[in-house]
């Protein structure tokens, strides 16, 4: 049984994958490491409260005049406005077109990273991980094997999903070669509407 | 958050989600929710796209009962007897491909044998039906309703295959068999025969079968119109994938790049689109050599 809504769903398959790209977007408009992730992780916090999210076709660029928008934000709140960050923040929303045949989907080493991600859990927590997850075993039939309390299982399966998600945490993308931008206002309307 | 995210998940995973208080917890605010997604996505990621990585491998062959094994998906064959002998090498019909080639090849009533770059096959039909022997690289089998099984030998292990569609590859030592339609069995086991579209992984321990998805048959589909398909691959496998159609080499210069993730559709004996698109979507840059295409990174 999946808790999973649609929306989460969704948001799984398609913006998720982003991540390392409008990380490494975000780096154009804020200076540190820090301050990028947290204004991706802003950005996706309020998409997942937007009422309309299914009729968003092209996330990519949507995303990112999102950030754009809460990094200016943020700027006219702060006391010291740092004005080179702004002009670079022209011309942000426009998502390079890559051939569609081609893009740059995730960063590298994603299987040593999934490999190292299982691997690294305390040998307690992957167990139950491996056993519940991989292996598909009921509760009852895990918990008689290790001779451990649900609350005990609870706790190593919870510390292991804990860490799993902290080691597949998103790293930005490598940056593209800089192209030409593109400036025309007309495909930049657009640009939430191609699919 | 993560932290009570994952708690959450654990719960659910186990049976003990208390889903009133988790509904209020996810409702509360969007970054609760955020979480939620972020745990489920890297646990499904470990789990299905890190099923090849060495870990979960590893994981799996641990599990002692085949009941772990099968609730993972995998279908674990005793594989009893040992392999058969292999009849007269004599006696048998022949084709091959140099790199680069492709060929189809009739099998009288049996149906048809396309061979794939660089690869050799050979076949004798006796008393017992079609033997065929995949002796290197790639086929694709069509075996004609009506027709009678086929023995496919591909190193030590078989199978025999019942009228359908098939692919089968040999590398490294195991026979990777997908069945797109038809049914085939694992020889010297006695388990169910698996069910087209699927995938079976012969190798000398125990036949693996593993579900197909969409991707997985177009990619196996693109080779017999002289395509090559990839779908989210690292750059690594995509060029070792070329490389067997091509004897002018692809070179990995930086293995940097190795783990950048490519896909796309091209042509098996041109890689010249496929280089292109390197060249202007990524940070590669393509230096051609005479024995070789050289990549290595631009300076960044």
């Amino acid at each position: 049984m999946s808790h999973l809504r649609p929306i989460d769903q969704w948001f799984m398959d398609q913006i998720l994958p982003l991540e390392p790209m409008l990380l490494a977007s975000a780096r154009k408009l804020v200076n540190d490491p820090d301050a990028a992730r947290d204004l991706v992780q802003e950005a996706f916090a309020r998409l997942l409260t937007v009422e309309g999210w299914a009729q968003i076709e092209a996330p990519h660029p949507y995303l990112l005049r999102m950030m754009r928008n809460l990094a200016f934000e943020k700027l006219r709140r702060a006391k010291i406005a740092r004005f080179e960050q702004l002009t670079l923040a022209e011309d942000f929303d426009v998502v390079d077109e890559s051939p569609d045949a081609f893009r740059v989907l995730s960063g590298r080493e994603q299987l040593a990273q999934l490999d190292a991600a299982l691997k690294d859990l305390p040998e307690r927590c992957r167990r139950v991980f491996v056993m519940r997850r991989i292996e598909e075993r009921s509760p009852r039939e895990i918990a008689k094997h290790l001779g451990v309390s649900p609350s005990t299982l609870e706790k190593r399966l919870a510390r292991a999903h804990y860490l799993v998600a902290k080691a597949l945490a998103p790293t930005p993308a490598l940056p593209l070669e800089d192209r030409p931008a593109k400036t025309d206002e007309g495909r930049r309307k657009n640009s939430t509407k191609r699919s | 958050m993560l932290r009570e995210a994952a708690q959450w998940l654990a719960r659910a995973d186990l049976g003990t989600l208390d889903e009133a208080a988790f509904e209020r917890w996810r409702a509360e605010d969007p970054r609760h929710a955020l979480a939620f997604i972020r745990v489920s996505e890297a646990a499904r990621r470990v789990t299905t796209d890190g099923a090849e990585a060495p870990a979960v491998k590893r994981a799996r062959k641990l599990d002692p009962t085949r009941r772990g094994a099968i609730a993972a998906g995998l279908a674990v064959f005793s594989l009893g007897g040992g392999a058969l002998i292999a009849g007269k090498v004599n006696a048998r019909d022949r084709a091959s491909t140099p790199v680069g080639g492709m060929r189809h090849v009739n099998l009288a009533d049996a149906g048809g044998l396309t061979l794939n770059t660089d690869s050799a096959a050979s076949w004798k039909a006796d008393h017992q039906g079609l033997r065929l022997w995949l002796e290197r690289g790639e086929i694709a089998l069509d075996i004609t309703a009506g027709a009678r099984p086929v023995h496919l030998k591909g190193g030590v292990v078989g199978a025999l295959l019942g009228p359908g569609r098939y692919n089968a590859r040999l590398r490294e030592g195991l026979l990777d068999l997908v069945v797109l339609k038809g049914e085939a069995s694992a020889e010297g086991s006695n388990a169910a025969p698996v069910h087209g579209p699927a995938a079976l992984a012969l190798t000398p321990e125990r036949p693996l079968a593993r579900p197909l998805s969409e991707q997985d048959i177009a990619a196996t589909l693109a080779w017999r119109s002289g395509e090559i398909l990839f779908v989210d691959e690292p750059l690594s496998s995509a060029i070792e994938e070329y490389n067997r159609h091509l004897t002018r080499k692809i070179v990995l210069a930086d293995p940097q790049l190795s783990g950048l993730r490519v896909g796309g559709r091209f042509v098996a004996d041109d890689p010249s689109a496929f280089l292109r698109a390197l060249e202007t979507t990524m940070n590669v840059r393509v230096t051609p050599s005479q024995q070789a295409m050289l990549l290595s990174r631009k300076n960044s």
